[in-house]
């Protein structure tokens, strides 16, 4: 077993792990400013220095790998003195603007500086005054900026959208928009949750509030079908921002688009609709009011519409009500869009649910990516295609309605003109041409380098997974043709299948057995039609995008 | 050669003040006294300081250098290098500003100290070496500093892969950028002056690789040549669109090329981005030169070999194949290239095979083929070069040689033989090729000559051989081979493939075409700026050199490149300020990568080399198909991990005369 020596103990590590990996693990403190877990280490800060025998310059702990036998030292006077004057290089060209900052109260260079104990700049020199500039949504003051790159790398290597760059060299050097002079990127903001200074700041929170004055509330993402947490910054008990947490990433809705909960028209009573007029009414009144409509009307007549959106805790509250009437005519709304879909998965696959884990995409060898705008339906997700391609040199294939901001990661992307995802997949599995004949068979035309073709890659992969999305299933696409190319793959390879839907608590009543036992859409329209059911209850369920449900209701 | 009046190199203190100037010690760099016509005051590199003039204003020439170390030669992605550098040079222009005290001295050796101990790379650290020795040695020169008569200052940024390429391809750069996952850029780096990566990450022998200082290290370079094919594979298996710089505006000039090889793509590529018109002309029906037609597909596949090609003529560079240049009975000679356009580049190659001078080798007999290169010809054109079931022979040490012997094995001769007349260790071939030939079965006879062909009814039956010994090391520094008198012995063969050299067919010149042509049947040209003796007729690659490598008729096909654009804009090819300071670098042994320095004290230890993956012997003996994989981008990666970015830059200070 490897054994790395950190003052004067051993500790053992797997092979590619860094001191600064094998310190942390260990409980050892070693400062950091550039250092990011998700991305490849910069190495910028040179905070973390530490000393290993036999080497004259320190070391980053961050970017040296652990090797077997290597005597490091964390914690000496030599390294206290060249960790300071890094800081101190940064810090003397760093304006002092903390009391007009927005990041002030959760700033790394400052919690560091306090941490480092320095107060005096070792020498004055002057400070940079570049212009601050708006980049859309983002506001960028390259006068704060300490060059970490974590924006860039994590834009780069975990969102795909590589928006930003570094441009010029040496003091000169500055983040700015990789095409153009502004960012027209995906604004999902993971390079703002990343910067430790002020520099990166959400053009709509600046200089809005100071976050001492925020109060912090977590809770799920509305935006995000395969699940994901979002934390609010609130003022005055209005959101003010919108922030990921820890490692995650969340989308641009999450973070620009959360003015409407704030809305006036939100009801937070219940309410009596008469006439096309609505009233407040209190809980009591409300079930009372139920109780009267429903009399007289037998279980069988009473059927219930579920919504997609709704909790677990509603589903089971609504499923209590269903059982008190007596009525097990439960459906879904998103039968009416995806039952088909899932009456041929789960005959395939013998269940609804994906399969595998985010982690079995993230060690693929090949990820497909089918009719899904990861950015939008899954973010979660995309971090974990784009781990597949960085740290695994996965090969990702994509078929879809354009070609995704991640496009550079991608080594083929099928375009499915006018939704047509059958013709993608059909091209997808193409193998080359057969050479057209030649004077030296030896040679092959470029167009028939099998190498540049799935097949060949399929050949050589051990894991692949595969991604479905809604614009997949909004297509209309035959769900025979996905699972065909299922087929295709194979099921000892396929070891994962995430089916990305809008439906965002689809599976919970699925798999909480309150719907698809037997009851379906079908069934509900026939019934309705036939005057069999006469009361149908709606539980959060908004007609509007799955409008092919029956005028009558 | 420049004297030193006084200065620090290489930990040594060189002090000739008050001397005379005949006493003044030759400078350790081979340096010109003056750079176009401008007289040469000051040198400073990593390796110290060199004064050439007695009043020079070095504090000024030093705190020139650091901010121009800050603000070009470091990338700026470290806190020291950035930020460090700045405050140095701000700290020497107050030592210089008069009102120095030594606080202030030590000041700034406390700050190159730090820089020293704690950058990322060795830009920053080598930097504040000049500036050291300055301040530490010369301390009694800051007050007698004289103000500066406007001196100038020309910098030159390199490293010593970088110098040890003949195409000087920006090698830390391009790594840095596979390490930070961004391949379309790395390719962008590299084709700044290489157009063919994709050939050159295949078959190059890698010089650079010699002068990385990763070698000196942990005994294995950086593995450059692979790292480089790898942003060029992203590219073409990830079904990227290349992405090329801007063509300028048109210059409405034009240059023809002889020969779509290495060096006349190279040529086209360069000169159609500075805005010429640019058509060449190939006598094959296909490009590449010896790429296509000696280079077998299993080193460098042929499709891949035109999609690159096809990269190049996407720039509008026109290829017009089948058309011979040459004498009177040729498709075109010198006289319509000069009538037709404004300069000619001649990139023809070496395409005659040289003979060995054996008895029986004229003599017309069936199975003796005129070289190695004419029958790696006929393979590659898909002729039966008929081996199927024969016994071949193959004479000769290099690359060539060891093509023969592996194609005679693909084409199905049943009983393969080389014959070399030194020991492996001499063989001009690299040897991990030497060791994949074998693998694959071919018999190697070392210390061997020909020395006749043996024929019965006009057909080779066998080739007679003798025993050689190295006697007492030649010219070259390799030990001479004597035969051993009575070792003769025979090898049955039917076939019998010379491949001991090549050189250029110039034999259509006359002399009233007023082209000088060397001994060895090279155009003769002007050292750097690539003009024959006809200003209008320029040369590179194998035609001018002599046979040698792709990149080195890259490396020269773009020098030319720019050559011709000075010719055509300002009536003569030169060599700028810049360029001047590059020569003298890299003509100096040791001067940019020096096998003595004690690296491994400095640097980390590291993961060790990283191989690619490869077809074993038997899987390949028998096809085409290519030997050695791409990278996968993890290996890449950690491949690229491996490089220290020995980055170093370069000043000279020059007098305004
Ligand atoms: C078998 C073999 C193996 C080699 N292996 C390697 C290797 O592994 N690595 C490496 O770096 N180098 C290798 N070399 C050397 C390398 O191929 C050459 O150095 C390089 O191709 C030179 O490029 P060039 O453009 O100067 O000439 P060439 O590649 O020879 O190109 C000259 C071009 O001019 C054309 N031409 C010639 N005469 C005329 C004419 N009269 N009219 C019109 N067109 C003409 C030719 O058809 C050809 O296309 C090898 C060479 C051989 C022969
Ligand atoms: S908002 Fe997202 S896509 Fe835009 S630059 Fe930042 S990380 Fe990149
Ligand atoms: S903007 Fe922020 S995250 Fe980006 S380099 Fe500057 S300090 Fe680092
Ligand atoms: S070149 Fe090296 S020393 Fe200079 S800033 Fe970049 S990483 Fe730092
Ligand atoms: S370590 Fe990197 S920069 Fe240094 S010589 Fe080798 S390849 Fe070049
Ligand atoms: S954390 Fe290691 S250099 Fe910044």
């Amino acid at each position: 077993m490897a054994e790395i020596i950190i003052n004067n103990t051993p500790y053992s590590f797997d092979e590619g792990e860094s001191i600064l990996d094998v310190a942390e693990r260990n409980g050892i403190h070693i400062p950091t400013l550039c250092y990011l877990k998700d991305v490849t280490p910069t190495g910028a800060c040179r905070l973390c220095l530490v000393q290993v025998e036999g080497v004259e310059r320190l070391q980053a702990a961050c970017a040296a790998y652990a090797k077997d036998g290597m005597k490091v030292e964390t914690d000496n006077e030599h390294i206290w003195k060249n960790r300071r004057d890094m800081l101190d290089f940064i810090l003397i060209k760093h304006p002092l603007d903390c009391p007009v900052c927005d990041k002030v109260g959760e700033c790394e260079l400052q919690d560091t500086a306090i941490e480092f104990g320095m107060k005096e700049e070792m020498v004055s020199s002057d400070k940079p005054t570049e212009p601050v500039v708006n980049w859309n949504k983002i506001v960028y003051n390259s006068n704060l900026c300490v060059l970490c790159e974590k924006c860039i790398k994590s834009c780069h290597e975990m969102t795909g959208c590589s928006a930003l760059t570094m441009e010029d060299r040496g003091f000169y050097n500055h983040v700015t928009p990789a095409k153009g002079d502004t960012l027209n990127c995906d604004f999902c903001g993971t390079c703002i949750d990343r910067c430790p200074v002020g520099s990166l700041l959400d053009a709509q929170f600046h200089h809005s509030a100071r976050v001492w004055d925020l109060e912090e509330k977590v809770t799920s993402s509305v935006f995000s079908p395969a699940g994901g947490s979002v934390e609010y910054g609130l003022k005055n008990g209005k959101i003010a921002r919108a922030k990921a947490i820890g490692s995650a990433q969340i989308t641009a809705q999450d973070r620009f688009a959360f003015k409407y909960l704030d809305s006036a028209d939100r009801a937070t009573q219940p309410m009596v609709s008469a006439d096309g007029n609505l009233t407040e009414t209190n809980w009591e009144e409300a079930e009372t009011l139920l109780k009267d409509k429903l009399s007289g009307i037998k279980p069988d007549e009473i059927a219930l519409v579920a919504g997609s959106t709704i909790t677990n805790e509603s589903l089971a509250a609504y499923k209590k009500l269903m059982d008190g009437v007596g009525s097990k005519k439960i459906v879904s709304e998103t039968d009416v869009a995806l039952g088909h879909f899932y009456d041929k998965y789960s005959a395939k696959f013998g269940t609804m649910e994906n399969i595998g884990t985010l982690d079995d995409i993230t060690n693929s060898d090949i990820v497909f990516v089918i009719g899904c705008d990861l950015r939008r339906e899954a973010v979660g997700v995309k971090h974990k295609v784009m781990n597949a391609v960085i740290h695994n040199s996965a090969k990702l294939y994509v078929a879809g309605l354009k070609k995704y901001e991640y496009d550079l990661f991608t080594t083929k992307t099928v375009l499915a003109d006018y939704g047509d995802f059958a013709a993608a997949l059909e091209e997808l599995r193409k193998d080359a041409p057969v050479p057209a004949l030649q004077d030296n068979p030896n040679i092959i035309d470029v167009i028939n380098d099998k190498e540049r073709y799935v097949p060949a890659e399929l050949k050589k992969a051990k894991k692949v997974s595969l991604i479905i999305g809604e614009e997949f299933i909004q297509s209309g696409t035959d769900t025979d043709a996905v699972l065909a190319f299922c087929d295709f793959i194979g099921q000892e390879k396929l070891k994962s299948l995430f089916v990305i839907n809008e439906q965002v608590n689809y599976m919970g009543s699925v798999v909480n057995g309150y719907v698809r036992n037997g009851y379906t859409f079908e069934k509900l329209t026939q019934e309705l039609n036939s005057g069999t059911v006469k009361v149908v209850i709606n539980a959060g369920f908004n007609a509007k995008p799955n409008c092919k449900i029956p005028a009558d209701l | 050669m420049a004297q030193v009046c006084y200065g620090y190199f290489k930990d040594t203190k060189l002090d000739n003040r008050g001397k005379d100037k005949q006493e003044w010690t030759d400078s350790p760099i081979k340096t010109p006294e003056e750079y176009r016509g401008k007289p040469l005051k000051a040198l400073i590199n990593w390796d110290g300081f060199l004064v050439y003039e007695e009043n020079v204003d070095m504090l000024a020439a030093l705190a020139n250098y650091m901010n121009e170390i800050s603000s070009f030669g470091c990338c700026g992605r470290c806190f020291p290098g950035r930020v460090g550098t700045k405050l140095l040079a701000e700290q020497l222009l107050k030592i210089r500003s008069g009102k120095c005290e030594d606080a202030d001295i030590s000041k700034a050796i406390e700050m190159a100290d730090s820089i020293f101990n704690s950058a990322k790379c060795t830009v920053a650290p080598t930097s504040t070496v000049p500036v050291k020795a300055y301040l530490e040695n010369f301390k009694d020169q800051i007050a007698s500093d004289v103000a500066s008569e406007d001196d100038q200052y020309f910098k030159h940024l390199t490293a010593p892969c970088t110098a040890g390429c003949p195409a000087n391809v920006p090698i830390p750069e391009f790594i840095e950028e596979i390490k930070d996952h961004r391949y379309i850029d790395a390719l962008a780096t590299i084709r700044k002056t290489m157009p063919l990566p994709g050939i050159c990450g295949r078959v190059c022998p890698h010089p650079c690789e010699d002068n990385c200082r990763r070698g000196l290290v942990d005994e294995d370079p950086v593995s450059i040549m692979v790292l480089k094919r790898t942003p060029f594979d992203y590219e073409y298996y990830n079904n990227k669109t290349p992405q090329l710089p801007e063509k300028m505006e048109d210059k409405g000039k034009k240059v023809g090329i002889i020969g779509a090889g290495p060096a006349g793509l190279t040529g086209a590529y360069y000169l159609a981005l500075m805005g010429y018109q640019c058509k060449i002309y190939e006598m094959c029906d296909e490009p590449g030169g010896m790429v296509a037609m000696g280079i077998p597909d299993y080193r460098e596949p042929r499709h891949i070999l035109r999609h690159e090609v096809d990269i190049i003529t996407s720039l509008g560079v026109e290829i017009q194949y089948n058309t011979k240049f040459g004498g009177p009975k040729d498709d075109i000679d010198l006289a319509y290239m000069k009538k037709n356009y404004d300069a000619v580049l001649i990139t023809l190659g070496a395409w005659r095979s040289k003979a060995m001078g054996i008895e029986g080798e004229k003599d017309g007999y069936e199975g003796v083929f005129p070289g190695g290169i004419d029958f790696l010809y006929e393979q590659a054109i898909g002729n039966d070069v008929a081996v199927k079931g024969k016994k071949v022979v193959v004479v000769g040490g290099g690359n060539t040689a060891i093509d023969c012997v592996r194609v005679a094995l693909r084409e199905g001769a049943t009983d393969v033989n080389l014959i070399y007349r030194r020991s492996r260790a001499e063989m001009p071939a690299e040897d991990y090729e030497i060791a994949d030939a074998i693998e694959e079965g071919i018999n190697f006879h070392f210390l061997c000559n020909p020395t006749k062909v043996i024929a019965k009814n006009g057909k080779v039956v066998g080739c007679e051989a003798i025993r050689m010994e190295l006697g007492e090391p030649d010219d070259s520094g390799r030990r001479r081979p004597q035969p051993v008198e009575g070792s003769e012995f025979v090898i049955d063969c039917d076939f019998i493939i010379p491949a001991i050299g090549q050189d250029p067919d110039l034999s259509f010149l006359k002399e009233e075409d007023g082209i000088d042509v060397t001994k060895w049947s090279t155009f003769k040209v002007r050292d750097d700026l690539y003009d024959t003796t006809d200003p209008q007729i320029f040369s590179a690659g194998d035609c001018e050199w002599g046979p040698m490598t792709v990149v080195k008729a890259i490396g020269a096909a773009r020098w030319s490149a720019t050559m011709i654009d000075r010719y055509l804009t300002d009536g003569e090819p030169y060599l700028t300020e810049e360029e001047t300071l590059q020569r003298a670098l890299e003509t100096t042994r040791g001067g940019i990568f020096d096998k003595k320095e004690k690296v491994c004290e400095l640097e980390t230890p590291s993961i060790h080399r990283v191989h690619q993956e490869k077809m074993d012997g038997d899987s390949r003996k028998d096809n085409y198909e290519e030997v050695e994989k791409p990278y996968t981008l993890n290996q890449a990666y950690d491949e690229s991990t491996r490089c220290l970015r020995c980055v170093r830059m370069a000043m000279v200070a020059l007098g305004n005369k």
